[in-house]
């Protein structure tokens, strides 16, 4: 081995030379100083070529965003820790735009509204950086949705669609199951994701804003537990950080995406939820002094959420035809759905999915009240299958729920009226499903059919969940080329006739063997607590207790 | 101050300068006295400014208003500039009360001006506001809101009698009242701009580590001056903390080539990883 001499020379020629480059050059910056502090917003005076949006940094490194450009000062919201600023610290330029770092290496990670990686997993390589107050693109650069997004909840997919490139809101009170669709949304991708093909891809971002930081780390687990996080960003701004973090939260979140869109690609992202970020602006604009208006939010409030959502698009294809379909999540107080920001919300997005506290509570899971929800994209977010099947669904339901009421208080029904109720709840039957259990389309698909069909008419209620999952798991052994034609996008007689044939003949082995063995499956339970429904007994024509009028 | 306003301020400054040509030094210092007295009125009667900037009475009825309640009170002169100052457009009452105060400050800085001292007045002021700067108690007592003005005043003219001049000592007392609004240490700042703007001269805080010869305070002085096309006067404050280098601050812009500054730097960079 070569043994490894130096001269001490040659170390000090080196020391000098490096000494030597040690260049004192003195750049011009700008400065000014800070009038006053408090509650994460700092006025300062002076920087009078300030840029709206410009990053700008305190003198113990924390950085802060210039909201407001004034005559005298400039009002300044702090990002991170206000504790070490005082009045007369000097505060520097950076003369950057807010911006955050984005690219591929994103997936699979958890920032900050910075876009700073908080789980532990090193430095994120970026490809570049985005603005967050970029405009979103414009009418010649969209194109219409038309492509599904497949949530895998037959209950949205078959009557609430959702297109890549749509805003769908997901709105409702609190523990209504809100996060669970949007995750069930994200799980789905899964099969994409493994297929490898661009086109059929979407990279997810989940953005948690002003949530419990144990929530986020529990939702994290099960996305990884789901293999889902591989094609997953989470965008975390939970409770306990500043207001001007949860307000950017969101437009950390689309930069990333829209970086993403513009390369080609499909994102699915959720904002969850939205009715925090606007109490957070809220808190901003009132101690930035900006004049409140209705409950106390600042007159931009609705700019503040339509720019936001109106960047999700669906790119023409001389853009390279990506997308970003935005799930935005708004929590109401008692069903309200007619206060201010959800009905801001619901005016800027392209339909709305409406979860529903009793529906909840008497075990219809997920508890979308099928009345309000709409999709104003509609069919042509459908694969072919499934708009053919799904056309008499919302009717059939909407009829349903009108009966049910009336049922309540009438004491005979004709027959027609009868088998629709009949009808109706085995379709809310059908329609229920678990969390985390994405249902591929193939299999919604057929499961919508023998609904509307009325091909489980002859099923108990009971039996139904188990009808559907037995059977489904029939036709994956004895006939997957059915599944897979539909899967293929593919509905004709041919199809429908041998579903038929074997329903039938499932339906024989099923009902035979129901006298000799009745497995149930533990009903989803009420929640305990105060009853939500009230109850009407019905006395029956002839029961010798009828109470007898006009004695 | 906005559009309005300052361009009603531009047509009294205007007359200032007219003025303050033909005019003996201690007539304009009186003058300015008037003017500033006018000021302090104003700041106490909120409903006179109001009246007085009325955007809905035309300039006559504002100016006969002022005319008919300070004749006889203070000097033609002033009445005169105050006249001109109140028939312009005003965008808010309290800029008014900015414009009354500014143009008797700039009158006071123009009667030192013409007495050949206003240099002096600049130095004794940044002078005067380093001293307040490096004593925390005299800091906070001159600063303490709730401390009556003229006790504050009565506390600094003990300070400074026979040490400045009596224009200094003025300004100090409307830098006490809070000029414009702001904070004592802002306005004394803003004063010293002021002076050093009327004689055509840009201030520059220099902060060294130990003091700079007159030769290479010079240097810095004409290197400051090539960049900003304009004099500027060298403010230098000995500060033993920024270890070594220099730091200047032009308005807003800051060269900082000190130690402490890379210290600070690299310490932030460390705390990064």
């Amino acid at each position: 081995m070569a043994e490894l001499t130096i001269s001490t020379e040659e170390i000090r020629g080196a020391l000098e030379r490096f000494v030597s480059s040690y260049s004192t050059d003195v750049s011009r910056e700008e400065v000014g100083t800070v009038a006053d502090a408090g509650d994460g917003i700092a006025h300062v005076e002076g920087l009078p070529s300030t840029m709206t949006n410009e990053l700008l940094e305190f003198e113990d490194g924390t950085l802060g965003v210039a909201l407001n450009l004034d005559v005298r000062d400039i009002g300044v919201v702090v990002l991170g820790d206000y504790s070490g600023i005082e009045e007369g610290q000097r505060v520097k330029r950076t003369e950057r735009v807010l911006s955050v770092p984005v690219g591929d290496a994103f997936l699979g990670r958890v920032v900050n509204a910075l876009g700073q990686p908080i789980d532990g997993l090193g430095d994120i390589t970026n490809e570049g950086y985005r603005e967050l107050e970029l405009q979103a693109p414009n009418v010649m650069s969209r194109q219409s949705v038309f492509e599904p997004l497949q949530t895998g909840i037959k209950a949205i997919d078959a009557m609430t669609p959702i297109g890549r490139g749509q805003r769908q809101l997901i709105i409702g009170d609190r523990k209504t199951g809100k996060t669970t669709v949007a995750l069930d949304a994200i799980l789905n991708q899964r099969d994409n994701w493994r297929s490898g093909d661009p086109k059929k891809q979407v990279r997810c971002i989940y953005v948690a804003i002003g949530q419990k930081a144990s929530t986020i780390a529990s939702l994290k687990g099960t996305l990884e537990e789901a293999g889902a996080m591989e094609y997953t960003t989470i965008v975390a701004s939970p409770a306990s950080d500043p207001a001007g973090f949860k307000y950017l939260a969101p437009y950390t979140g689309s930069s990333i995406g829209q970086h993403w869109m513009y390369g080609g690609k499909h994102v699915l992202i959720v904002f969850d939820d939205l009715s925090k970020q606007a109490e957070a602006y809220r808190a901003v604009s009132l101690l930035l002094r900006r004049p409140p208006g209705r409950e106390a939010y600042p007159g931009d409030v609705f700019y503040l959420h339509s720019r936001l959502l109106e960047r999700c698009a669906k790119l023409s294809d001389e853009l390279g035809g990506g997308s970003m379909t935005g799930l935005p999540i708004i929590e109401t107080k008692a069903n309200d759905i007619s206060a201010f920001i959800p009905t801001n919300v619901i005016s800027i997005t392209d339909g709305q999915i409406f979860l529903e506290t009793d529906l909840f509570n008497q075990g219809v899971r997920p508890a979308i009240n099928v009345g309000t929800s709409v999709s104003r994209v509609g069919g042509a977010a459908q694969v072919k299958p499934m708009r053919k099947v799904a056309g008499s669904l919302r009717l059939n339901l909407a009829q349903y729920r009108e009966l049910e009421a009336f049922a309540a208080f009438a004491s005979d029904l004709d027959k027609a009226s009868r088998a629709q109720l009949e009808r109706g709840s085995r379709l809310v039957e059908l329609l229920k499903q678990p969390n985390y259990s994405p249902y591929p389309v193939q299999e919604q698909v057929v499961s919508v059919w023998a609904g509307t069909e009325g091909k489980l008419d002859d099923v108990p209620v009971g039996e139904i969940r188990r009808f559907e999952s037995e059977f489904l798991q029939y036709l994956r052994h004895k006939n997957a080329g059915v599944l897979a034609a539909i899967a293929d996008n593919k509905w004709d007689d041919d199809i429908i006739g041998s579903l038929e044939s074997a329903i039938t003949e499932f339906k024989q082995v099923f009902l035979g063997r129901e006298d000799e063995r009745q497995i149930n499956e533990a009903p989803a339970a009420p929640l305990e607590g105060e009853e939500n429904r009230e109850t009407v007994t019905r006395f029956r024509d002839g029961a010798t207790d009828r109470p007898v009028e006009n004695q | 101050m906005q559009a309005a306003s300052r361009e009603s301020y531009k047509i009294a400054a205007e007359r200032l300068d007219e003025y303050v040509r033909g005019a003996e030094p201690s007539a304009v210092a009186t003058t300015a006295d008037d003017i500033l007295s006018v000021a302090a009125l104003l700041r106490r009667e909120p409903r006179l400014r109001r009246a007085l900037s009325d955007p809905a009475r035309s300039g006559e009825d504002r100016s006969g208003l002022i005319e008919g309640m300070l004749r006889g009170k203070i000097g033609a002169d002033a009445l005169a500039l105050l006249t001109a100052l109140v028939s312009g457009r005003w965008s808010a009452p309290s800029e008014l009360l900015d414009g009354v105060e500014r143009l008797g400050v700039e009158a006071l800085l123009a009667s030192a001006d013409s007495a050949g001292e206003l240099g002096e007045v600049e130095d004794e002021l940044f002078r005067f506001g380093q001293v307040v700067a490096g004593s925390p108690e005299l800091s906070s007592v001159l600063s303490d809101p709730m401390v009556p003005a003229d006790r504050r005043g009565t506390l600094v003219d003990q300070l400074l009698s026979g040490k400045a001049r009596p224009v200094t000592a003025y300004l100090v007392g409307v830098a006490l009242a809070g000029f414009g609004g702001r904070s004592f240490t802002g306005a004394l700042t803003r004063l010293v701009e002021l002076a050093a703007d009327r004689r055509d001269r840009q201030v520059a805080y220099v902060t060294v580590a130990s003091p700079l010869s007159d030769e290479e305070e010079q240097r810095l002085g004409a290197r400051l001056s090539a960049i900003y096309g304009r004099e500027v006067s060298v403010r230098q404050t000995v500060n033993p903390d920024v270890l070594g280098g220099v730091s200047v601050r032009v308005g807003s812009d800051l060269y900082d080539g000190t130690v402490l500054r890379r210290l600070n730097e690299t310490r932030n960079a460390l705390a990064k990883r």
